[in-house]
């Protein structure tokens, strides 16, 4: 399988100007320290790692909205800070954010998901097989009529999905698509995620602060102070415990109801991620 | 300073065709000290009632009573009824604008007609009680986490002094250890202010876990309303609005459909780590 994703001792460093005892200073901030990260075609990661930790600033660099401050990032084997493969790179990786309301453009469904690929002059005949193909890949066509404002938030994130599936990319970071919704429109978006990256192949990043989301995943990347500190399955990462704590992150309940138990002296496995590993663990026990 | 709100309507484009009932006949009364949490699906009409809440918007019909008076009778106690009333929005990081933490958090009060020296004082008192020492007073707002950002902006508030304060899903997009810090803010000035607070949350596990009641709205009708308890035994009538129930209450149906004997209103990892520990010991 060839490289969707991959970076080479990747640095990026901002500065920040302020005022602090009536003089302004500058300071420099290594928002990602040396990088070294290789993601396959038709994988599905997720990045994990507190408010701060580098996460968000490492997924815009795969859609070339930021570029490295030191080292390169290939997207698709494109090097991002070439300006030539710009609309190249973009169009191999879409990004969904949090706010669904902030990516809507158009009045109707449909128009929404028609805007990027009528925006780089593809044929209308084609943009009408894209529009029916994302609708229909989000389960979302029974609204492509309707007023985006007028949707669930559920279904305004889909619909923002479904505009960047337009584009036909290969590759989509989705930057905690789930933070503002409800749990139904949480579980909506969720399982839209994972049915794209298993039948559609797209190579699917997910940055979240909701660890049961990332018990599917293929491999687990955590970032802490702009450092991978861990990189493994979901298996191997979540149930770490202390460590995954230690970067302010926590683990699915159930996992740590697990650890607990075993920490009590109960004879218990300790890599269970899901409810129903859980149950079938207990049972068990008895 | 209790709140009543009683027979409160809301029609958005009244007498239009676009006309959406989005309140109906709501009513509801919140005690001193209490902490309700409000939840519902998106558009169910929790942040419609959160608004009026604050004299935001007014009712088409019905009142909303601030310690037995109609926050909407006198347009001049507008401002009062705001200082007591303190309502934090979404993402309400967004809003932070000074170039110190400190001016920041005194604007609100200044702009309620405290002296300098009284607003400094309590943006001061606020920024302590959500666990900003005096080494962030200087700093921009822009240099802090998310986190800290959003207590900053909590204190902005709080600074105001309010009776109650309305937090509109305080913790979305905040990482965990984040999250748990904006509770123990609350914790705290539910016990050193006496304040009364309404959360309006999209997370089962908090409102389970922090909430004295909570108020389940769908369609723009209170649907469900009591302790945690008696809210998540509704699994089935939550699930049909789009809501769910905190995890470990599904790890217990289903162990006890699985014929152990565990009760099913648990809602906290300690809780249920103390259930199975003395059933497997």
């Amino acid at each position: 399988m060839s490289e969707m994703i991959k970076t080479e001792n990747l640095s990026y460093e901002y500065s920040v100007t302020y005022e602090e005892k009536n003089k302004t200073t500058t300071k420099k901030v290594l928002a990602l320290d040396n990088i070294n990260i290789s993601i396959e075609k038709g994988s599905f990661v997720a990045i994990l790692g507190h408010n701060g930790s580098g996460k968000s600033t490492l997924a815009k660099h795969i859609n070339a909205l930021i570029k490295p401050t030191s080292g390169t990032i290939w997207v698709n084997g494109y090097d991002t800070k070439d300006e030539k493969f710009i609309w190249d790179i973009r169009q191999s990786a879409g990004m969904v954010f949090q706010n669904p309301d902030n990516q809507i453009v158009a009045t109707i469904v449909e128009e929404d998901v028609a805007f990027g690929p009528e925006n780089v002059g593809i044929e209308p005949n084609e943009i009408k097989k894209r529009v029916d193909n994302a609708l229909n890949a989000v389960n979302i066509n029974e609204f492509r009529k309707s007023v985006p404002s007028k949707l669930s938030g559920g279904q305004k994130q889909r619909v923002a999905i479904a505009g960047v599936l337009a584009m036909k990319p290969e590759c989509i970071v989705f930057d905690e698509p789930t933070a503002m919704l409800d749990p139904e429109g949480r579980r909506d978006v969720i399982n839209t995620i994972k049915k794209l990256n298993k039948y559609e192949k797209i190579t699917t990043v997910l940055i979240t602060h909701y660890m049961s989301e990332t018990v599917d995943a293929d491999r687990i990347i955590v970032i802490d102070d702009g450092h991978i500190v861990m990189d493994g399955t979901p298996k191997e990462v979540l149930t770490q415990v202390d460590r995954m704590k230690s970067f302010g992150l926590e683990v699915p309940q159930v996992t740590e109801i697990a650890y607990n138990l075993r920490k009590n002296g109960i004879d218990i496995k300790t890599d269970i991620l899901t409810l129903e590993e859980m149950v079938v663990a207990l049972c068990r026990l008895k | 300073m209790p709140i009543e709100v009683s027979h409160l309507t809301h029609l958005y484009n009244k007498g239009t065709a676009m006309e959406t009932k989005a309140l109906d006949d709501i009513n509801l009364s919140i005690n001193d000290g209490e902490f309700v949490a409000i939840i519902g699906h998106t558009g169910s009409g929790k942040s419609t009632l959160i608004q009026h809440l604050n004299a935001l918007i007014k009712p088409t019909s019905g009142k909303i009573l601030l310690d037995g008076e109609d926050i909407n009778a006198d347009k001049t106690k507008l401002k009062y009824i705001r200082q007591k009333i303190g309502l934090v929005f979404q993402y309400p990081e967004y809003q932070l604008f000074e170039i110190t933490v400190l001016k920041d958090v005194c604007y609100g009060p200044i702009n309620m007609g405290f002296s300098n020296e009284e607003a400094e004082k309590a943006a001061k008192y606020a920024l302590k009680l959500v666990g900003l020492e005096e080494n962030f007073y200087d700093k921009s707002p822009f240099e802090l986490s998310g986190g800290q950002k959003r207590r900053v902006a909590i204190a902005g508030i709080l600074a105001m002094k309010p009776k109650v304060l309305i937090l509109d899903e305080p913790t979305a997009g905040i990482d965990p250890k984040g999250r748990d810090e904006i509770f123990s803010v609350i914790e705290r000035m539910r016990s050193e202010m006496d304040i009364t607070v309404i959360l309006v949350s999209h997370s089962m596990e908090d409102v389970a876990r922090y909430a004295d009641r909570i108020v389940v709205i769908n369609d723009g009708k209170i649907a469900l309303m009591g302790t945690p308890k008696d809210v998540f035994s509704n699994i089935e009538q939550l699930e049909s609005m789009g809501l769910a129930a905190p995890q470990t209450s599904y790890l217990m149906r289903e162990l006890r459909d699985k014929g152990f004997d565990v009760p099913l209103d648990v809602y906290t990892v300690e809780e249920s780590t103390e259930i199975l520990y003395n059933l497997f010991k």
